[in-house]
């Protein structure tokens, strides 16, 4: 990709703008210098010459960058409303995804256990487990890997992948509930689990401060080896 | 001091009103575009080169065009064209355009009559 265009898709992404319309802007673009160019060396003129003619005619990427970004219709969801990718919708797909992971195996217990014998209980125990640690952090990791991609892709500073599931973590520090999935036969082997919502939400900053200091690092990296050479 | 008025939707218009009435008449890529309104206004209005694509996208955000993808002699491009919607904004914004551009001419010739021919 041409420099003038790395340029403009950076500018562009850091104001806002919907990734897609910035891809397709780019792509179109492109083609428009192409045929500028190509035009130019039908006009006769060297294919040099006909490429810095194209990009004097198809503007500077202030111009560009500027046109762009008076299209409100242009800017990404994510950034018209960021609470909603960053609080609410994390705040509603964590329970949701979790109760629901924990009723599919529960329910089974409940009905399918009866009369089951210790070995098919121990793999049950053990499935438990897992689903419960996966629930716990894998959820919220994922969901978080999921916000820190929108960030990434978008550009976006630290505050809303941080300050979303912190005001998360905040309004519902201690929201615990309890799932009972009660043995048929036996009280004894019944089944609970305690779940907490808020300690999920704070889970969900971890994937984008990975990210951030992964992005540090290689930074220092890069400057060291500038600064060697 | 008052309040200046402006008619910022005439200003702002010509450009989306340019490109609805080409598009009209046949799908066109954006180099294309940019190449006919240049010829067809005799270069009294020229699109920067590369404004006409957020105007596309706006528009086709809106409804007003629709896009494909098109394999011509080796390149892929993107065509667009207008949809019904886009038929009655490219409708509206020629008749607000036909209005201006009549009242502006009466102001010009000094007479009410111009604006009835």
């Amino acid at each position: 990709m041409q420099p003038l265009l790395k340029e403009l898709k950076e500018r562009l992404l850091r104001r806002g703008l919907a990734p897609r319309h910035v891809a397709r802007y780019l792509e179109e673009l492109e083609d428009h210098l192409k045929d500028l160019a190509s035009a130019g060396v039908a006009a006769g003129l060297s294919s040099d010459k006909a490429d810095e003619s194209a990009f004097a005619k198809i503007g500077t990427v202030d111009a560009l960058e500027s046109v762009a970004c008076e299209r409100r219709e242009l800017y990404a969801w994510s950034y018209r409303m960021p609470w909603m990718p960053f609080l609410v919708l994390p705040a509603l797909a964590v329970p949701i995804i979790s109760v629901g992971l924990f009723f599919s195996l529960g329910s089974t217990y409940s009905t399918r256990l009866v009369g089951a014998d210790e070995t098919h209980l121990h793999w049950f125990e053990l499935a438990w487990s897992i689903l419960s640690a996966f629930i716990f952090y894998g959820v919220p990791i994922l969901i978080g890997a999921a916000m820190a991609f929108v960030a990434v892709r978008q550009r976006m500073k630290w505050k809303w992948p941080i300050l979303g599931p912190l005001v998360g973590y905040m309004l519902f520090p201690v929201l615990p509930f309890a799932l009972f999935f009660r043995h048929p036969e036996d009280p004894s082997l019944d089944l609970s689990t305690l779940y907490v919502f808020g300690a999920q939400m704070g889970c969900m900053i971890l994937p984008f401060l990975v990210w951030q200091a992964l992005k540090s690092v290689r930074a220092h990296r890069t400057h060291t080896t500038l600064s060697i050479s | 001091m008052p309040k200046q008025k402006s008619n910022p939707e005439f200003m702002s218009g010509i450009p989306e009103l340019l490109v609805l009435r080409l598009i009209s008449r046949h799908e066109m890529y954006g180099y294309e575009l940019v190449k006919a309104i240049e010829e067809l206004t005799a270069s009294a209005i020229v699109l920067g080169e590369g404004v006409v694509y957020p105007i596309l996208h706006a528009l086709e955000v809106a409804g007003a065009l629709k896009s494909r993808r098109k394999l011509v002699a080796g390149r892929s491009r993107i065509y667009y064209s207008i949809t019904a919607a886009g038929t009655r904004r490219l409708n509206d914004l020629s008749n607000s355009w036909i209005e201006l551009a009549r009242a502006v001419q009466a102001v010009i010739t000094g007479s009410n009559n111009a604006a009835l021919t």
